[in-house]
């Protein structure tokens, strides 16, 4: 696994390195995380819940596109749990969240 | 194998006994040519009938473009190898194969080009000629997830005209509607399943080009798209070349 926060090679792949074109794509990752994210806030319930799944699928494949591949297996994990607590899946919620941020962050901080 | 005949269905209703009774083994390849050649066409029925003479099955040539072989292989368990060992035995860079599990409905679609007379034929733009006679590319891209619209538009942007829908419920409209060369299908979609959806999607089309994408790649998933007829199975997020590979394989797109 990669152990760097994101890879954004396959972006650019896609946009031919238009940095404009990525910068564009990075916007949409946001908001698509930042709408499954709380889809998962809202379903950590105890006993099984497939809605719980389908929100962490949706981050999974969200982060595979920025190549957050430490982000990704956390969602992976979190998909798995379709019968679990509400602690057990608050846990990883913050795992996540915590995640994200730093994902954030190194996003931000990069020279373009 | 046998060579069949337009308006000749005897030899379809004698083996029809074998399909009720072995469907499972039965399977339909049709075999779209890229160009309309009379001596193309006779040298690739000549080619399936001395490799897979010792089968069960009937090939019968739909249109100067379009042939279609009706096949007792067995119970297959990865029809991307036995389309790709069909594709070596064939003249290189003409065609372009689907092999899927025979349905009842793949069934009605092999009666009808049967019994179909000429001349119905003849004025019958079915989709597939419709695409083949277009100038401009379509392509269809069915994901609920915004990244994946995003990035594949992105992708095929510079291929022709991108059309996507989110949600399952739309696919097959879509697709009747905007007639694409090449369909992207996500599994998981709100409404609808990718993988229901290529049934339906190849009832209204046999020879739609099919490639489901998605992040969830289970084995069991990808031979059930294969099986149903899709073209090929890319996981999430796709490798460019990837996606440009079966862009390539697609007869339709320009």
């Amino acid at each position: 696994m990669n152990t760097a926060l994101y890879d954004l090679s396959l972006l650019a792949e896609y946009t031919n390195g238009d940095a404009d074109a990525i910068e564009d794509l990075i916007g949409i990752f946001y908001d698509s995380f930042d709408e499954a994210f709380a889809e998962l806030e809202g379903q950590r319930t105890d006993g099984e819940n497939d809605a719980w799944s389908v929100a962490a699928h949706k981050l999974k494949g969200a982060a595979g596109y920025v190549g957050a591949d430490a982000l990704k297996h956390l969602c992976a994990v979190a998909q798995d749990m379709h019968t679990a607590s509400a602690a057990a899946r608050t846990a990883i919620y913050r795992d996540i969240a915590g995640q994200y941020a730093d994902l954030r962050a190194a996003l931000k901080a990069r020279v373009t | 194998m046998i060579l069949g005949e337009k308006k000749n269905d005897t030899q379809l209703m004698a083996l029809l006994p074998s399909m009720k009774k072995f469907m499972n083994e039965w399977q339909v390849v049709n075999i779209n040519i890229a160009e309309n050649s009379p001596l193309l066409q006779t040298e690739i029925i000549q080619r399936l009938l001395q490799h897979y003479h010792h089968y069960e099955g009937l090939i019968y040539p739909v249109s100067p473009s379009k042939i279609v072989m009706l096949a007792r292989f067995g119970i297959l368990h990865n029809y991307a190898v036995m389309k790709t060992e069909i594709e070596q035995k064939l003249p290189q860079h003409c065609c372009r194969i689907l092999l899927r599990k025979l349905s009842a409905m793949a069934m009605k679609q092999v009666q009808i080009d049967i019994s179909a007379r000429d001349d119905s034929l003849i004025n019958c733009q079915n989709m597939y000629t419709q695409r083949a006679m277009r100038r401009e590319n379509v392509l269809l891209v069915a994901d609920d997830e915004r990244m994946a619209r995003a990035t594949m538009a992105t992708l095929l942007g510079a291929c022709g005209t991108v059309i996507d829908v989110e949600n399952g419920t739309q696919v097959l409209s879509s697709y009747v509607r905007h007639n694409p060369d090449i369909v992207f299908l996500d599994i998981h979609m709100p409404g609808k399943s990718g993988l229901d959806l290529i049934q339906d999607i190849i009832t209204v089309d046999p020879d739609a080009f099919i490639v489901v994408l998605s992040a969830d790649s289970m084995k069991d998933n990808v031979l059930k798209a294969l099986e149903d007829g899709a073209a090929g199975f890319l996981s999430k997020p796709p490798q460019p070349k990837k996606v440009q590979d079966y862009i390539g394989q697609c007869i339709t797109v320009r």
